[in-house]
């Protein structure tokens, strides 16, 4: 263990001017594709790729993985500041965090992700470096019923989402899972709805979906509404507002449950931090301290997803390294690096390549420090962009929204289906049907279906299997928990509002 | 209004970073994209210099995207023109495929592997054979079924043995329904009499974490890609398909033909472009395909990849090869009930 601290205190020491440009290069090319929509942090780690053939293997996983660390938060900026996710698990940061901007608290939104995420990948990146080998043992007990209750519980969040009707939630939720069947199957390869066009048969990204819905949709209903002819919000001249500590101390109950969240479901190949994002959001609105105020501008509806978010990385990385295995699809990318470089993840690099190991911790830390530096100081001038009348705003929105949905697949297709999405996100809001439950569904669709098919051919069709896994039988306990406390709840809810009506009891 | 606008000094300062960060930003998504242009002028008759489409169909980090961008570097010198390598996933590798097609023809490649190839018997792609023609094949690997290291099943004989006491209840992780994995399996048990149970895991590493936690007994996969869990000993080979040992693959395994089964279908890797390609441009990347060889990078990953000495295909050859191929694993999948549609 001091034998860890010095070698990745030396390895910080001797990194030199070139791994210090390293880290910051990759640390804002991080924050950028973690802005645009559709340009996801995976797609920027893999793009990487070919300018580390010439770096030796700790340089170009330092440059890698700062990119990785940063890309995760990135998108939190406009998902608070403009209301696109600029990556699919900064979905959740729409509602509470860009509630908060709209309220003229975008700063201290800003603030509670900065820090989320600092603390997120400091807690993982700790766990990462001194507990890397239990972790790793106790991720591969688990197996597809345990990614299939996870996956559950993030669908389970859309109950807590509402705000409306659940039955409105349930419909959007269900819509978006037919949505992601489209196409081939992963598991059996048969063709679904593509009603003979190859568009459909190639199936419909849920990134199409995403960008489609909120970035697109959103400027359709502000067009419609002519923009209002006013700026989003009040004039900004503060910068990041960091929480004060009584504050923080507050919260810590979010930080808590986001980082678990995060770290956990890092380590596990088959999720990554988008269901992270989801489940540690679902989780704050149940048990949190603050639950009651979270989907309604909360810090808390902030600070949990992103801390978990960010908290995947150090958790994708044990697996990676202890086994080599990849926790996360933008791990398996740094795992094709380490073997273009003819090194083999896996236990025994901590005894062979010590240093390289200490390297990888080193940057890891770094990037954490400098993404948190960067996202501090630079929100002050990414807040004027709400200054920008709002047309203005809108025209970028829908060029970034092209720009992702064209990168996803460098397919005009992905275009089209990105502006279907837009007209019908638009159509939706205007009929008062939440866009959120549908995203959900057609991101974690996919997830749910391919792990709940092979666990019934793997058990031979035993659905029992679900229950009586230790870990998936409890979460699946837990679910079912949720499921009735969230339907006793809108029950009473409901039961009150005809007992008594409020006098906005329209809603 | 007036208060967010205060100063026009400062309107001018916004504006020009708003404007320099669109130019990044668009700067940055065309170096990335590459593959987006206007159709081609010349119809790609004659020689030209533009840029020539890498499709991978699958995700990054995999054997085929390592492949490609080993080949598209040594090719880009060849060529004396740029090959950007896309990542295009999805469908086993159909949507690639397809994507490739939309290119003008000769203006983009695609990598084909054998599990894209069995798609088309299968019913599931979404082109057609004769769509598409081979430049060149650069690998050919052998499979094999993998345990643990130290797990219950020292070797073949165990696995075997637990195998005929519980027909159909071992689990072997493969890649997907219908693929060669599942042909592979299905000729065990009507050839050996062995009955496993394959259990489909599209993505990788969840296919090599099963193994590693138990959730399956075997693992049916080209060694090249669990190299780093057979140098830590987690995995080691039971049954290799193959006539002969490989070379440099270690360990207590058994060949096909041993326990009576004929059959090998070997993984592949190749370049393959649309069949409206003039002869004289599948000409040009063919030859540049051939260079590739020549790179020591790809010898050495040739090597870590226990590719066969024959790997190598021409056009002719490999477009010969893929139609073989197809009507081997359709007669196949026929034969073992595997037919999807």
């Amino acid at each position: 263990m001091v034998e860890t601290v010095y070698g990745v205190l030396s390895a910080m020491a001797s990194i030199g001017l070139y791994g210090l440009v390293l880290v910051v290069i990759g640390v804002l090319l991080g924050l950028l594709v973690g802005v645009l929509p559709g340009l996801t942090f995976v797609m920027g780690v893999l793009l990487l790729v070919p300018f580390t053939y010439s770096m030796d293997t700790g340089s170009a996983l330092t440059l890698m993985l700062a990119l990785y660390v940063a890309g995760t938060y990135g998108g939190a900026l406009t998902s608070i500041l403009l209301n696109i996710p600029g990556e699919p698990n900064n979905v959740p940061l729409l509602w509470d965090g860009h509630g908060m901007a709209r309220q003229g608290r975008a700063a201290e939104a800003l603030g509670w992700a900065a820090l989320a995420a600092l603390a997120g990948g400091l807690v993982s990146w700790v766990m990462l470096v001194f507990a890397a080998k239990p972790f790793a043992s106790v991720a591969l007990q688990l197996s597809s019923p345990e990614y299939f209750a996870v996956v559950l519980l993030g669908l389970a969040s859309v109950l807590a989402l509402t705000e409306s009707s659940v039955v409105a939630a349930l419909i959007a939720m269900f819509v978006g899972m037919l949505i992601s069947t489209v196409g081939v199957s992963q598991v059996t390869g048969v063709v679904r709805y593509d009603f003979g066009t190859t568009i459909l048969r190639d199936g419909i990204d849920y990134l199409a979906v995403m960008i489609g819905m909120y970035a697109l949709g959103e400027v359709i209903t502000r067009f419609g509404e002519n923009f209002g002819g006013q700026v989003a919000q009040q004039p900004a001249r503060v910068a990041t507002t960091l929480p004060g500590l009584r504050a923080i101390r507050d919260r810590g109950g979010s930080f808590l449950r986001g980082i678990l969240t995060g770290s956990l479901i890092g380590t596990v190949p088959g999720a990554g931090a988008t269901v992270a994002s989801f489940v540690s959001y679902g989780l704050e609105k149940q048990f949190g301290k603050h639950k009651g105020e979270v989907g309604r501008e909360s810090p808390s509806g902030v600070v949990a997803p992103q801390a978990a978010s960010t908290a995947t990385v150090g958790g994708a990385l044990i697996p990676l390294l202890v086994l080599g295995i990849p926790g996360s699809a933008a791990a398996a990318v740094l795992l094709g690096v380490f073997l273009l470089h003819n090194v083999q993840p896996g236990p025994q690099i901590f005894v062979e390549q010590p240093d390289l190991v200490y390297t990888i911790f080193g940057a890891f830390l770094l990037s954490l420090i400098l993404m948190f530096a960067v996202g501090v100081l630079g929100a002050r001038p990414l807040i004027r962009v709400l200054n920008f009348p709002e047309v203005y705003v809108s025209a970028f929105v829908v060029l970034f929204a092209f720009i992702g949905a064209l990168a996803l697949r460098q397919s005009l297709s992905d275009v089209w289906i990105t502006l279907a999405f837009g007209v019908i996100g638009f159509a939706m809001a205007r009929s008062e049907y939440p866009i959120a439950p549908l995203v959900l569904g057609a991101i974690l669709g996919p997830l749910a279906e391919r792990h709940f098919v092979t666990t019934m051919i793997s058990s031979g069709n035993d659905w029992t299997v679900f229950f009586t896994r230790p870990i998936s039988g409890t979460l699946m306990v837990i679910l079912v928990l949720l499921v009735l406390l969230l339907g006793y709840r809108a029950y009473k809810a409901r039961e009150q509002r005809t007992v008594e009506p409020g006098p906005d009891g329209s809603r | 209004m007036s208060k967010a606008w205060p100063k026009m000094k400062n309107r001018r300062f916004e504006v020009a970073v708003l404007i320099s960060l669109a130019t990044l930003v668009l700067g940055v998504a065309t170096a990335c994209g590459g593959g987006t242009r206007g159709p081609s002028e010349g119809g790609g008759g004659e020689q030209s210099n533009r840029p020539v489409d890498m499709v991978v169909p699958f995700g990054a980090g995999g054997g085929a995207d390592q492949v490609a961008r080993i080949a598209a570097a040594s090719m880009e010198e060849e060529l004396g023109t740029q090959v950007p390598v896309i990542n295009t996933p999805g469908a086993t590798g159909s949507t690639g495929m397809t994507s490739m097609l939309t290119s003008p023809p000769g203006e983009s490649v695609a990598i084909l592997i054998q599990d894209t190839l069995a798609t088309v018997p299968y019913g599931s792609a979404s082109f057609e054979l004769d769509q598409i023609q081979g430049v060149c094949r650069l690998q050919e690997m052998p499979s094999a079924l993998f345990v643990q290291g130290d797990g219950p099943y020292e070797n073949w004989e165990a696995l075997a043995a637990a195998a005929r006491e519980t027909p159909g209840e071992l689990k072997v992780a493969t890649v997907g329904q219908g693929s060669v994995d599942d042909v592979m399996l299905a000729a065990l048990a009507e050839q050996a009499g062995i009955e496993f149970r394959a259990v489909p895991f599209s993505d990788p590493s969840e296919r090599y974490a099963a193994l590693l936690g138990g959730a399956v007994d075997a693992l049916y996969e080209q060694p090249g890609d669990v190299l780093s869990n057979l140098e830590s000993g987690e995995f080691q080979p039971v049954m290799v398909f193959a006539d002969a040992r490989v070379e440099g693959l270690e360990g207590d395994y058994v060949l096909g033909r041993d326990v009576g089964v004929d059959l090998a279908l070997n993984q592949f890797r190749g370049i393959v472009t649309n069949a409206e390609a003039d002869s004289a441009t599948v000409g040009r990347l063919s030859d540049a395909c051939a260079a590739v060889q020549e790179d020591p990078d790809f010898t050495e990953f040739q090597e870590q990849n226990f590719s066969t000495p024959e790997s190598y295909q021409d056009a002719d050859e490999f477009t010969e090869y893929i139609q073989t191929q197809a009507d081997t694993i359709a007669q196949l999948q026929n034969e073992f009930g595997l037919s999807g549609q």
